[in-house]
């Protein structure tokens, strides 16, 4: 995805992350990181509810697809870092909106490596600039 | 289409601070919500 920003900012797309981390906590985590977009918390996810992001059930979260996309990054050298209690079972997902709150997008993750490609996400875009 | 009251989104910036969302872009927004850090 950051590889891909810059095709983001040429189509007007800003970025925003959302975590249900506290803010101190993503503070830390992005002085780490310096992840290049706009991060934002929900700690009491009401906008993971808005947006009907549930649970998991532990057969998704576990999913055989799950564990072969955490051993491909682990075999990449990816190190687990703990950044406190974090809900395993919380699904993700990314959502296209315009400034009047129109939904153009929506993927809720089914599980953990359930997400869309960047380049799913900038075809949706291309379409939602292409309709009348 | 769905339509989302991005004004009620009750979304804090990492200082702690209520944000309204759409001061942070002008025509899309992609909002990507993680499961955890890390």
């Amino acid at each position: 995805m950051k590889s891909l920003k810059g095709e983001f900012d040429r189509r007007g797309v800003a970025i925003a992350v959302v975590s249900f981390a506290e803010p101190a906590k993503l503070s830390h985590y992005q002085k780490q990181h310096r992840w290049p977009f706009i991060i934002l918390a929900d700690p009491d996810r009401v906008a993971y509810g808005v947006f009907a992001l549930r649970r998991l059930s532990w057969l998704r979260v576990f999913s055989p697809a799950t564990l072969k996309v955490y051993w491909r990054l682990l075999r990449e050298g990816m190190k687990r870092e703990h950044y406190g209690k974090d809900d395993i079972y919380q699904s993700g997902g990314d959502f296209l909106l315009d400034r009047e709150g129109n939904l153009l997008f929506a993927h809720r993750s089914q599980d953990p490596a359930d997400r869309p490609a960047a380049a799913k996400l900038l075809e949706a875009i291309d379409s939602s600039a292409r309709a009348p | 289409m769905e339509k989302i009251g991005l004004d009620q989104l009750p979304l804090l910036d990492l200082d702690g601070k209520q944000v309204k969302v759409q001061d942070h872009f002008d025509h899309y927004l992609l909002l990507i919500f993680l499961r955890h850090l890390a």
